[in-house]
């Protein structure tokens, strides 16, 4: 297939070490130090995020924070501070719209701009439109912020372009240089190509990108045993198989547990909480969910989980909590949990009621909405159940990895 | 370290210029970030600004104006 031919009106910008670049940003004593963000500044803890300096001595997201210290045993860590980082995202949210209005937000960091047809792309090549932008950011929202950019025909290759140079990159992938991108790139290096995939490429005979451009429709699909063959021919083609927005299906609030917590006693105050929270954000977008899951993964690596419809629509956190409760109960953990999350599905929203027989639905609607109401004008668990009270402590604010929809749930307006 | 102190700020165009902290004025030299939250309804701006020598991190209480000293941390 011959590659696409029409000039590149698609750019991703992604905001170098989001997390810990913005710590630096509001500490200037903190630049040019290695810095981690990580979920707990203990041992254990998670790293979120390392500064550039971090990277560059071999310190990546996903660490233990006693694995970076091993490294650089002066490295800063410093818990997350979720406001901060929605801030710079809103900010460069601004900053884009005055481009495009065809933009989207791919996770807290990173965004995808269509500027075809918009005035900015007209009077000036995509370079220059770059350029400006990455000035702005500094003179606008952070002097110590910087973003890669990847400017392409589509999506994805403008997502590949974006990760070519980093820190600060500027990068395109167009008709007349994509054979000498491919060729110095390895297969797993390209999004979404991880080993598995990588395995079922191999399997067909292909070991490079540039084996995988050219590869014949017939023998992708006999890799990827799906028409994600036929998608991956487009893509690295140049043509556009990836504007498509899903719509929201389910809401859910997971948490990583430090402490060895086993019993569902100690356990069902946390779920309570993520329970409300979940119900929260549910509710304030409309929805009732028509059932719920649970999952667990356990400090041995293994893991649990299920899903049960409900007896009908439901938006009372106390009516969900209830049925993942009794998940909880069938899954009688016995040994330390790691991560505990639950979400509700089947949405519908929840216009009129369908009034049940034993279930007074207008009446807990009432009291419902009056908690909510309560709970915006005071702030978040001012009422709820006194059973997530005490699951405060564990359940905290935090910006959920790649969690493009939360993105559409908070602002600062009142 | 975390303070959590009421403190009196001077500011000009809604940036802290100075602080007075324990009867020591601190001098405002630079401002790393502003940014703001809402807890319920009250927005809260919050200023990561540093002195010559110090980081400190004010909260701008935007129902009764009452600043917080909520963090200080000399040059690390």
């Amino acid at each position: 297939m011959e590659f696409n031919q029409a000039p590149s009106f698609t750019m991703h910008i992604d905001l170098n070490s989001c997390f810990a670049s913005i710590e630096q940003q509001a500490n200037p004593f903190l630049r040019g130090k290695p810095v981690a963000v990580a979920a707990f500044a203990t041992d254990r803890g998670c790293i979120l995020a390392a500064s550039v300096e971090a990277k560059k001595l071999g310190i990546k997201t996903g660490m233990r924070v006693f694995e970076g210290r091993r490294i650089y045993p002066k490295l800063v860590v410093l818990p997350p501070d979720p406001w901060k980082y929605r801030c710079v995202h809103l900010e460069l949210r601004r900053l884009i719209s005055e481009y495009t209005s065809d933009f989207v937000p791919k996770s807290i960091d990173e965004f995808t701009l269509n500027l075809e047809g918009y005035p900015a792309a007209k009077t000036a090549s995509l370079g220059v439109v770059a350029q400006e932008i990455k000035q702005r950011i500094k003179s606008e929202i952070g002097d110590w912020l910087t973003v890669s950019v990847g400017i392409a025909p589509n999506r994805y290759l403008a997502k590949i372009a974006a990760g070519l140079h980093k820190p600060d990159g500027l990068d395109e992938i167009n008709k007349d240089n994509f054979l000498d991108v491919y060729s110095k790139l390895k297969l797993t290096d390209l999004t979404g190509i991880k080993t598995r995939n990588a395995v079922r490429l191999n399997s067909m005979g292909i070991y490079s990108v540039l084996s995988f451009y050219e590869a014949p429709i017939w023998q992708l699909r006999a890799a990827f045993h799906s028409i994600n063959g036929l998608y991956w021919h487009m893509r690295l083609g140049g043509f556009e198989v990836d504007n498509i927005e899903f719509g929201r299906r389910s809401y859910g609030n997971s948490v990583a547990i430090g402490a060895n917590i086993s019993k569902t006693d100690d356990l069902s105050p946390i779920l309570a909480r993520l329970t409300e929270k979940m119900c929260m954000r549910l509710r304030m977008s409309g929805y009732s969910a028509g059932g719920v899951h649970l999952g667990i993964v356990y400090k041995d690596g293994s893991w649990w989980h299920k899903g049960r419809q409900m007896s009908g629509p439901r938006f009372d956190s106390r009516d969900l909590y209830k049925a993942a409760f009794n998940l909880l109960s069938e899954a009688n953990p016995g040994k330390p949990v790691l991560n505990i999350a639950v979400s509700c599905f089947d949405l519908t929203k929840s216009k009129n009621l369908q009034l049940e027989f034993f279930n007074d639905l207008p009446r807990k609607k009432k009291l419902v909405e009056a908690e909510d109401r309560i709970n915006a004008r005071w702030g978040g668990f001012t009422v709820g159940s006194a059973r997530s009270f005490r699951g405060g402590g564990v359940v905290l604010d935090r910006i959920a990895f790649g969690g493009i929809k939360e993105l559409e749930e908070f602002t600062l307006n009142s | 370290m975390t303070i959590n102190e009421s403190v009196t700020v001077g500011s000009i165009d809604g940036n802290p210029k100075y602080i007075i902290w324990k009867g020591r004025n601190y001098t405002v030299t630079g401002i790393g970030l502003h940014h703001r939250f809402r807890e319920g309804s009250t927005l809260y701006h919050v200023f990561s600004v540093t002195t010559d020598t110090l980081f400190l991190r004010l909260r701008l209480n935007t129902d009764n104006l009452l600043w917080i000293l909520e963090e200080i941390e000399d040059g690390i």
